[in-house]
C-alpha cells in the first residue's frame, strides 16, 4: 500500500488564532457584529413605527405588546431603539471612513515631506487642544443640525489622532533603503506612498479606525443629547435619553435602555480594539 | 529652570495663534447671518446694515480677525450678541463651577485610579487585575451623561442621599457646595479614573520588570518601600502626561455633565450660546477651553522634573 501523500491542512494564520483564543476580544468580536446586524435589519423587524404617536398609550412600563414600554407620545421604545441602532452605526461607520481617509492623508504627507510636516502637525495638535464635544457642537451651530453635519464636526474632531498614528509609522520607514530605492527608480511619490509606505501603516490604523468609530458613536449620543446631533423626531439614542429627562422619575425604561444600547455597542468595538492591537504587538506572536 | 520654562512658554505662541484663528474662522466662513436672530423678523435692510455696523460684520474678515485678536491680547474677547455686555464677565461668571467640577472630577479620579492601576500591575493577570480592566473599560464605554442619570435616579430620587441639581460655591458654604458637587464629580471623575488607571497599570508594568526593582527586592527592602519609593516614582512620569494629555476630554465630559445636573457651567452656557448664533460667546468659550488645555500640558511638562531626578533644565 502506497500512502497518499498527506497534504497539509490548511492552517489559521498565527494571528486569527491567537485572537480567538482572547475570551475579551471574542465578546468584542460578537458584541460587534450584534449590533451591526440590529443596525442593518432593526428598522426591517421593528414591531411597530418608531414616529407613530398615540396619546392613549403614553408612558406605558414594559409589557406584553411594548416589549419595552412607550414613551411620552406613546411611541414604542425597543422600536425608537431599533431605528437609533442604524443611526449610530451609519454615523459610526461614516465617521470612521472620513477620518481615515483624511487622516491618513495628512499623516502620510506629514510624515514624508519634511518640508510640510511642521504645519500639519502644529494644526492637527492645535485642533486638539479644543474638548472635542465644544468643537463640534460650535462646528454643528455653524454648519446646521443634520445627520451629515454630525459626520462632518466628528471628522474634523477626530482626524488629528489619526493623522498623528499614520504619520507615526511613516517617520519609521521613511529613510529606509528600499523606499529610497524605489525613489532612485524614479517611481513617483504618490506611488510610493500608497505602495510601499502606506502598507506599513495598516495595523496601527486599523487599531485606530475601532476606537474611532467608538468614540464616534459615544460622540454621537453626547451632541444629540445636547440637542445638536440627530433632529427630532428621529430617534437616536442620544436624543431618547435626553428626552427620557423629564419623565425619569415616573419612566425609568426610558432612561435605562437606550444607554444600554450605547455601552454595548462601544464596549464592543473598544474590546475588539484593544484585542487587535494584541495582535498587531509582534511580541505577542512569539 | 526659569530659563526653561521661558524657552517652553515662548514655543506656546505659535500654538495659541493657531488656536485663535481657528476659532474664529471656524465660525465666521460659514452661512448664516447672526443679524437674523438678533433683530425682529421685521426688521428693514436698514436696521440690518446699521447692526453689521456696530457688530463690525461688515469689514472683511481679515480685519474682523486682527481686531478680535488685538483685542484678545488685552483681555477682551468682544462683545455678546446676545447680553451685550463683555464676553470675558460672562464666561467670567461660569468659569467657577466648571473648574470646581473638573477639579473635583480629577481628584476623585487620581484618587481611584493610581492605587487601581499599581495594584493591578502588582497582581497582573490575576483576578483582580482582570475586574480592574473589565471596570476600566466600562468606564470609556459608558457614555458619561448616562451615567449621571443613573446616579441620579438612585443615589437622588430612591436614596434621597443627595441633591442632583444646580451648585453652590463650597467656599460659600462647604457643606452644600461638597453635597452638590459630589455627584457630577463623580459621573466625570468614572471615566477619567478608567483612562488614569490603564496607563497607571502598563506605566507600572513597564517599570517593575526593571533590574534596579529586583536588586531593591533582593537586598530585602520592604515591598512597600520598593513599590512607592523606587517602582511609582518613576512611573509617575508617563500617568502625568496622561492626566495632562486628558483636560480636553475632561473638559468636553465636563460640559455634557454639567447638562444633566442643571449645573451653571460653560457647559451650559455653550448650549445657550450655540442656540442663538452668539459666535463672539462661543468663540470666548473655545480659546479659553483650548488654553485651558495647553497651559495644563505646559504645567505637566514643567513638572517632569519632580518625579526624575535624571531631568535637569538648563
Amino acid at each position: 500500500m502506497t500512502e497518499s501523500p498527506q497534504r497539509p491542512r490548511p492552517r489559521m494564520p498565527r494571528s486569527v488564532r491567537f485572537l480567538l483564543r482572547q475570551p475579551t476580544v471574542l465578546l468584542g468580536l460578537l458584541l460587534t457584529v450584534a449590533m451591526l446586524a440590529i443596525a442593518a435589519i432593526g428598522p426591517e423587524i421593528a414591531p411597530f413605527d418608531p414616529l407613530q404617536i398615540n396619546n392613549r398609550n403614553r408612558l406605558q412600563p414594559p409589557g406584553e405588546v411594548h416589549r419595552l414600554g412607550t414613551d411620552e407620545f406613546g411611541r414604542d421604545v425597543l422600536s425608537r431603539l431599533l431605528h437609533g441602532a442604524r443611526v449610530s452605526a451609519l454615523v459610526g461607520a461614516a465617521v470612521l471612513l472620513t477620518t481615515t481617509l483624511v487622516g491618513t492623508f495628512f499623516g502620510l504627507v506629514g510624515g514624508y515631506y519634511r518640508r510640510l510636516d511642521g504645519p500639519i502637525m502644529r494644526l492637527m495638535d492645535a485642533l486638539m487642544t479644543f474638548p472635542a464635544i465644544v468643537l463640534a457642537v460650535a462646528l454643528i451651530a455653524v454648519l446646521g443640525t443634520t445627520v451629515a453635519n454630525v459626520v462632518v464636526a466628528l471628522t474634523i474632531v477626530f482626524t488629528p489622532r489619526t493623522a498623528r498614528v499614520v504619520r507615526a509609522s511613516v517617520l519609521g520607514i521613511r529613510n529606509m533603503e528600499y523606499i529610497e530605492g524605489a525613489r532612485a527608480l524614479g517611481q513617483r511619490d504618490a506611488w510610493i506612498l500608497l505602495r510601499h509606505v502606506l502598507p506599513n501603516a495598516v495595523s496601527p490604523l486599523i487599531v485606530q479606525s475601532t476606537f474611532v468609530m467608538a468614540y464616534a458613536i459615544l460622540s454621537e449620543a453626547a451632541l444629540s443629547f445636547i440637542g445638536a446631533g440627530v433632529p427630532a423626531p428621529n430617534p437616536s439614542w442620544g436624543n431618547m435619553l435626553a428626552d427620557s429627562r423629564m419623565f425619569m422619575y415616573q419612566a425609568s425604561w426610558l432612561t435605562v435602555y437606550p444607554g444600554v444600547a450605547i455601552s454595548l455597542f462601544v464596549l464592543g468595538l473598544i474590546l475588539l480594539g484593544d484585542g487587535l492591537r494584541d495582535v498587531f504587538d509582534p511580541r505577542n506572536l512569539t | 529652570m526659569l530659563t526653561y520654562a521661558a524657552r517652553q512658554f515662548l514655543q506656546l505662541i505659535p500654538t495659541v495663534l493657531l488656536i485663535a484663528v481657528l476659532a474664529f474662522f471656524i465660525l465666521r466662513v460659514a452661512p448664516g447671518d447672526p443679524t437674523a436672530l438678533l433683530l425682529p423678523q421685521d426688521a428693514t435692510a436698514e436696521d440690518i446694515a446699521r447692526l453689521r455696523t456696530t457688530l463690525g460684520l461688515d469689514q472683511p474678515l481679515v480685519v474682523q480677525f486682527v481686531t478680535w485678536f488685538g483685542a484678545m491680547l488685552r483681555g477682551d474677547l468682544g462683545t455678546s450678541f446676545y447680553t451685550r455686555g463683555p464676553v470675558v464677565d460672562v464666561i467670567g461668571q461660569r468659569i467657577v463651577p466648571t473648574i470646581w467640577l473638573a477639579s473635583a472630577a480629577q481628584f476623585v479620579a487620581i484618587l481611584i485610579a493610581i492605587p487601581l492601576g499599581v495594584l493591578a500591575a502588582l497582581k497582573q493577570n490575576g483576578w483582580f487585575d482582570r475586574g480592574v480592566t473589565v471596570v476600566a473599560l466600562g468606564g470609556v464605554a459608558i457614555p458619561n451623561f448616562w451615567l449621571g442619570m443613573l446616579l441620579v435616579l438612585l443615589v437622588s430620587v430612591e436614596l434621597r442621599w443627595l441633591p442632583s441639581q444646580g451648585f453652590v460655591d463650597p467656599l460659600v458654604d462647604p457643606i452644600q457646595g461638597i453635597r452638590r458637587l459630589i455627584l457630577p464629580a463623580l459621573t466625570l471623575g468614572f471615566a477619567q479614573a478608567a483612562l488614569i488607571t490603564r496607563m497607571a497599570r502598563s506605566a507600572m508594568l513597564d517599570v517593575i520588570r526593571l533590574d534596579y526593582i529586583r536588586t531593591a527586592r533582593a537586598k530585602g527592602l520592604r515591598p512597600r518601600v520598593v513599590v512607592l519609593r523606587h517602582a511609582l516614582q518613576n512611573a509617575m512620569a508617563p500617568i502625568v502626561t496622561v492626566i495632562g494629555l486628558s483636560v480636553a476630554s475632561l473638559l468636553s465630559g465636563a460640559i455634557v455633565t454639567e447638562l444633566v445636573f442643571n449645573y451653571p457651567g460653560l457647559g451650559q452656557l455653550i448650549v445657550e450660546a450655540v442656540r442663538r448664533r452668539d459666535f463672539p460667546l462661543i468663540q470666548g468659550v473655545l480659546v479659553i477651553l483650548a488654553l485651558t488645555t495647553v497651559l495644563v500640558n505646559y504645567l505637566v511638562d514643567l513638572s517632569y522634573g519632580l518625579f526624575d531626578p535624571r531631568i535637569r533644565y538648563d
